[in-house]
């Protein structure tokens, strides 16, 4: 390309020039894409070595058994490295959450929004408040779970309900739900 | 020195700090009777880009310590996306431009290029070429293998009181791979700087040609472009496609790295046999017999090397126009590879035979053969311009 500009122009003055031009125009297209395709080649393994291992890539999925989990109780999971919380509710707290009217709420969510269809009774959320990113306390059964039944973050005094929707500030917005799935009957798949 | 500015292609001319580029490698003229031995530069300056771009993505998961160093290569290349492409081309990239380097030191030797105002170019070839065997021994001990292990207990053995620094102890201990790494960087670094300044040197000085003799006339002297770095882009395709038959076929040529893991406790491994671009000093030492000879060896051998312009007594540079000097330079390539095989062979009578008759004609080609053979030797005469050689009968016979 670059390199044959010299002789083009030698050429260029030359009387089959209106005969050579397409010539030349279809190897320097030829050229240049050969160029850019090896170009691209190289740098593709280099900027996905950049990107996660496989290591980081094996921690996106998290598989959590909860057949032990009782009713009224929850575990901590680590995903992505963040926690999260697993709590499975009784009836009488399904109904207490599904019969909060929506405008009492600070940010609107409907009860089935915060569930999976078929595992109403599991709540699973990310367990970083969101006001500052403390760990709300909750899960453990000698953690305080705050006025509304859930969890009762320990920095600024946030409150959440039993399906992690937030009741009382500082925090704005609800315990983020994650990609989830009941893989069995008894197995999540967090991811 | 004025130069005629020869038509580049404009894009290239429009750019940004696109007058240095132009002045250095389109307009700037080079003698007219360069052969593929000119290629090289590219070739070294190549090998050591993929280096250094390798070298940085793979300190990216590279932890330094006793265990750990072994460990997170062999987790680049089992669990990091295309690490052991990164890691491979890092560790055949090394054979590559020892290769390169070796064949640019051999031209130098051969053609005299170290003559005609060149010597502090030459000066620079050579401490290059020690910072980067440098570079390479403390990447060697950066992989710690079993055979690091040992070449680093045999290196801190060399360098006596110095050794305890380099360990930073009496033996490996968790300072010991930190330093060692950044020895690899520090050392790698300032070869790039000194290659960087031979290289402007080198223009400074005026680049040098096959014939030995100065191209100072403007008919002597044609532009890089497009002349020689077409020239420069094939031997790099060859290059390449070289690189990519090692690659493929022979990733571990530079050394093997699949040996036990870890320090011994006190057992070195079998064979711990440097890469093969060191095995000629791995041979100086051997022929030495002890360490603190070996290590007057090596440095005398860099310090012989450097001192060629010096040693050198001749009237004619090249070996083109010096007949029975060729011969001795030929035999000191050849008596370099010996040498390098003595020292990969078992350590047999017949080894250390080979070790000490190379090492003697080695220390001999520089100390004697040398002053003497450039001095006194035959020599043929020489064109009256470069690239004239056939002009030598009718002009001065």
């Amino acid at each position: 390309m670059a390199l044959n500009a010299g002789i083009e122009r030698e050429s260029g003055a030359a009387p089959e020039a209106a005969h050579g031009e397409p010539r030349r125009d279809f190897l320097k297209i030829l050229i240049g894409s050969t160029m850019a395709v090896g170009a691209a080649a190289v740098a593709w393994p280099f900027l996905d070595y950049l990107g996660s291992d496989a290591d980081a890539r094996a921690q996106g999925v998290v598989d959590v058994d909860v057949s032990p989990i009782a009713a009224n109780s929850g575990i901590t999971v680590r995903w992505r490295g963040k926690p999260v919380f697993v709590r499975r509710l009784t009836p009488k707290q399904l109904a207490a959450v599904q019969a909060t009217p929506m405008k009492d709420l600070i940010d609107p969510a409907s009860f089935a929004s915060r569930v999976s269809p078929g595992g109403e009774s599991w709540v699973v959320l990310v367990g970083l408040c969101p006001h500052r990113g403390c760990i709300p306390l909750g899960n453990k059964p000698s953690d305080p779970r705050g006025p509304y039944d859930g969890w009762l973050c320990p920095c600024h005094g946030a409150a959440f309900d039993a399906v992690g929707r937030v009741r009382r500030g500082p925090a704005e917005r609800n315990l983020p739900v994650p990609p989830y799935r009941f893989a069995s009957p008894t197995m999540i798949r967090i991811g | 020195m004025a130069m005629q500015p020869i038509s580049a292609p404009e894009r290239i001319e429009t750019a940004p700090s696109a007058g240095f580029m132009q002045r250095q490698f389109l307009d700037y003229r080079v003698p007219v009777n360069l052969n593929a031995f000119w290629s090289f530069g590219l070739l070294v300056a190549f090998s050591l880009a993929v280096l250094t771009v390798t070298g940085i993505w793979l300190s990216l998961y590279y932890v330094p310590g006793p265990r750990q160093a072994f460990d997170s290569i062999q987790y680049i290349l089992r669990n990091v996306p295309f690490g052991w492409l990164i890691r491979d081309l890092h560790l055949d990239g090394t054979t590559m431009l020892f290769g390169a380097v070796y064949i640019e030191l051999f031209r130098g030797i051969y053609y005299g290029t170290y003559r005609n105002g060149r010597s502090a170019v030459w000066l620079l070839e050579v401490l290059r070429f020690f910072l980067l065997l440098c570079t390479g021994f403390f990447g060697f001990v950066m992989v710690f293998g079993a055979a690091s292990y040992a070449s680093l207990m045999i290196m801190a053995a060399h360098l006596g009181a110095l050794g305890r620094i380099l360990l930073a102890g009496y033996g490996v201990n968790p300072a010991t791979m930190p330093r060692i790494e950044t020895l690899h960087l520090l050392a790698g670094l300032l070869a790039l700087g000194v290659a960087a300044v031979g290289f402007a040197a080198s223009r400074a000085a005026g680049t040098a040609n096959p014939d030995g003799i100065p191209a100072v006339g403007e008919a002597d002297r044609i532009p890089l472009h497009p002349y020689y770095t077409m020239r420069a882009l094939f031997a790099l395709v060859v290059f390449m496609f070289i690189f990519a038959i090692i690659f493929t076929f022979q990733p571990n040529f530079a050394g093997l790295h699949e040996a036990a893991p870890g320090t011994p406790a006190l057992a070195l491994p079998i064979d711990p046999l440097p890469p093969w671009y060191m095995l000629g000093f791995h041979g100086l030492a051997r022929a030495a017999g002890s360490f603190g000879f070996g290590t007057f060896l090596t440095i005398l051998a860099f310090l012989l090397l450097a001192a060629l312009p010096w040693l050198d007594r001749g009237t004619v540079a090249s070996c083109r126009y010096r007949p029975s000097y060729r011969g001795f330079v030929w035999v000191l390539a050849l008596d370099w590879i010996l040498l390098s095989f003595g020292a990969a062979l078992p350590p047999t009578h017949i080894a250390t035979i080979i070790c000490e008759a190379a090492t003697i004609y080695f220390f001999l080609h520089f100390i004697i053969i040398t002053p003497l053979v450039t001095g006194f030797g035959r020599t043929r005469p020489v064109p009256p311009r470069p690239g004239m050689r056939r002009f030598i009968r009718t002009e001065q016979v």
